[in-house]
């Protein structure tokens, strides 16, 4: 069967999301076809069990639809599966289950070439902040995004207030304020895609204890099925078909793309034509279709001339650490008192002094609540709050009545602040994508295989991060400090995989996503991004499809698409 | 899970989770008849087929260390067992243990719709109130009893 409308979306996450947003409020005719299943609300149990079986709510099944990982070091060189460039497969994509932490990137992010100078495979953006800075605002409001500018460094001072002020913080926040005011650390409320009030027709946030990693059930959490498509669905305009796997972009003459070719649940083959396609399946799945659709004609892929497709994937970085404190049993039975936001972020320590690496470039440090999850906490307990679960010899591992004494102490009267720090991922010469010659999906077609070099630079400036968060936990009066990471890849956070850059020699797509020799096939999501800056990308993927929109829209009125 | 390997892992649990003057433990949260809803429905998936893997290394290790069956162990010899497969230097009797406290733990703290935490024993015995709950998780509640 053949389906035809003015654009074509293949993905409904972030970037997919905002586009249908975008084209439908200007009237364009929209089809998202969108690979996993549309989760109802309902759906969201939060129940700590199912919410652990239900990897495969958002990201697919490892069985089903893998991705390879390759580790280019010298103890770990076999070929594995693994989840890792999946955030979710669902429709709506990874904002069904994000933290929400919804950062705009720092305006030496878009050109830390120029500022820092070169490193591996870095480039600078081919726009600045400037340009993007309406669009992250349009982005904030149609989100709904809660926070405030007091305390942000001034260069990320907002053109216009954010919606909605911030979210209720745990007591603990207090002391972390007094401490960082003693050390002259800046801080603020991290921007969070959760109403802190009724906004958007959506109830306020109930303050539960699962957020991240699990649906919102209520729809207070900015979720691109309670926002975006909600809107775009609400014009009349946008289609969204759930269980539809997209298997190739079909390029006509003259050099643009005519349509796609998807398979429904049930097997059937279908075609899907519009004058203009989007793809924002997410940086890996987005850059294999590009491959992919090659496969099939006998050539490299499209957009895939100068072999650059898949070249610049990078990750974002994590390192984390926690702090326990003794909590008043009768306070942690209060809403204020299990009150699972911290709220609070730092970005004194974006940049790093001389010294601590090979690169300057440091990360933004988030503070939050462990989450109130009494089975993760009591299994934490088991292991002496030290090992992570490894079964080695020697371990310590508490059961009878020690088990039950830790158990009550770090459930009933103890509490924990968590911090995690984002960390630019660089793209480098060892770290690529390509189609993996052997492994197939569950519908036939090769998965994306990565080549992935880890870079000592990672490890030596989250050391040093995380040393920074512990000493503010310390001075706060933590009982206990630990280290949870530190520079680890975080699978989630994907980009670069299809670079934009002004010269068609050296990236796959031009500065509005479309790809450099096809007039009418854009890529939107985080696969764009030259460098991932060191603050979750989900604001700024919107930001840009909101922006790409506009361009799409504008070319379209006057004929030169 | 025949029956008498499911005394085994009940007797294992009531180790890991003893029911005792601190409160009660894994028998009294009906920690078993998680692990019966667990098989089926597929939670724990990691740890849940390394503990059916491994129960026999409890009577194994019993009869070599006290001439008898883990279950016919007091509480004393019981715990001796499970030291001992701490101590040898043996990947898969960590691996059990492990897996065996993870899912005692799972049995104690899990909804009680899910089999144990019986009661809300378990969410009791450590303070913990559920705090949200959806109308779907109060409709299945009523509907599993």
């Amino acid at each position: 069967m053949t389906t035809s409308t003015d654009v074509v979306i293949v993905g409904s996450g972030a970037g997919g999301s905002a586009l249908a947003y975008a084209f439908t409020n200007a009237g364009f005719d929209v089809v998202v076809l969108e690979k996993g299943p549309r989760h109802a609300s309902a759906e969201f149990v939060h129940d700590e069990i199912l919410g652990e079986q239900g990897v495969d709510v958002f990201p697919p099944s490892i069985d089903d639809d893998p991705h390879i990982v390759v580790e280019l070091s010298p103890d770990r060189r076999e070929p594995r599966r693994t989840l890792d460039g999946w955030s979710a497969s669902c429709v709506g994509g990874g904002t069904m289950h994000m933290g929400a932490s919804l950062h705009r990137m720092h305006p030496s992010d878009f050109r830390l070439r120029s500022l820092l100078g070169s490193f591996e495979s870095v480039a600078d953006w081919p726009y600045t902040y400037a340009d993007l800075e309406p669009y992250y605002t349009r982005a904030e409001w149609l989100l709904g995004v809660s926070g405030s500018d007091d305390g942000m460094p001034m260069e990320l001072r907002r053109s216009r207030p954010l919606p909605m002020e911030p979210l209720r913080s745990h007591p603990l926040v207090h002391r972390f304020d007094a401490v960082c005011r003693a050390r002259s650390v800046g801080t603020f409320a991290t921007p969070r895609g959760i109403n802190s009030r009724p906004y958007d027709d959506r109830p306020a946030c109930e303050y539960c204890d699962l957020c991240a990693g699990f649906g919102c059930p209520n729809g207070a959490r900015a979720g691109a099925q309670d926002t975006l498509l909600r809107r775009a669905e609400a014009t009349g305009r946008c289609e969204i078909k759930a269980n539809t796997m997209v298997a190739e972009v079909l390029v006509g003459p003259r050099r643009r793309a005519t349509s796609v070719r998807y398979v429904d649940r049930g097997g059937a083959e279908h075609v899907a034509t519009g004058s203009v396609i989007c793809i924002s399946a997410s940086a890996m799945e987005s850059a294999r279709l590009l491959l992919l659709s090659g496969a099939a004609a006998g050539d490299a892929g499209i957009g895939n001339e100068n072999g650059l497709v898949g070249r610049f994937l990078h990750f974002h970085i994590s390192s984390a650490g926690r702090g326990t404190f003794e909590q008043d049993p009768v306070e942690r039975a209060t809403p204020a008192g299990r009150n699972p936001f911290f709220g609070r972020s730092i970005m004194d320590y974006y940049f790093l002094p001389p010294a601590v690496s090979s690169y300057a470039k440091g990360g933004l440090h988030e503070f939050d609540m462990q989450r109130l999850q009494p089975i993760a906490i009591a299994r934490h307990a088991a292991f002496s709050d030290g090992a992570n679960g490894s079964a080695d010899a020697g371990m310590e591992l508490l059961w009878g009545a020690p088990l039950k004494r830790a158990l009550k102490g770090r459930l009933a009267t103890q509490c924990a602040v968590d911090f995690e720090v984002f960390q630019d991922g660089f793209a480098n010469g060892g770290t690529y994508m390509d189609l993996d010659p052997d492994v197939r999906d569950k519908w036939g077609l090769p998965v994306a295989r990565m080549q992935y070099t880890h870079l000592p630079h990672y490890r030596a400036a989250g050391r040093w991060l995380v040393d920074r968060g512990l000493e503010i936990l310390d001075a706060m009066g933590a009982t206990a400090t630990r280290t949870l990471g530190v520079g680890v890849r975080n699978g989630y956070m994907v980009h670069g995989t299809c670079r934009a850059g002004s010269d068609p020699s050296t990236s796959v797509l031009n500065p509005f996503c479309r790809v450099h020799d096809i007039s009418n096939l854009f890529v939107v999501d985080g696969s764009f991004m030259p460098a991932s800056g060191a603050a979750p990308a989900t604001l700024t993927i919107v930001a840009n499809a909101l922006r790409c929109a506009d361009y799409v829209v504008d070319r379209a009125r006057s004929f030169e698409l | 899970m025949y029956d008498d390997e499911r005394r085994t892992l009940a007797a294992a649990m009531s180790c890991v989770l003893p029911d005792d003057a601190m409160g009660p433990g894994a028998t009294a949260a009906g920690a078993i008849d998680f692990v019966d809803a667990a098989i089926v429905h597929g939670y724990c998936r990691r740890s849940l087929p390394e503990v059916l893997r491994g129960l026999p290394l409890l009577d194994d290790c019993a009869s070599a260390m006290f001439g008898r069956t883990f279950v016919a162990c007091d509480a004393d010899a019981r715990d001796a067992v499970l030291q001992r497969l701490r101590d040898v230097p043996h990947r898969t009797a960590h691996r059990f243990l492990v897996s065996l406290v993870r899912v005692t733990i799972a049995g104690f703290l899990s909804a009680p719709r899910h089999g144990g935490n019986r009661n809300g024993c378990g969410w009791n015995y450590v303070g913990y109130v559920p705090h949200h709950r959806t109308a779907a998780e109060q409709h299945d509640e009523v509907a599993v009893g």
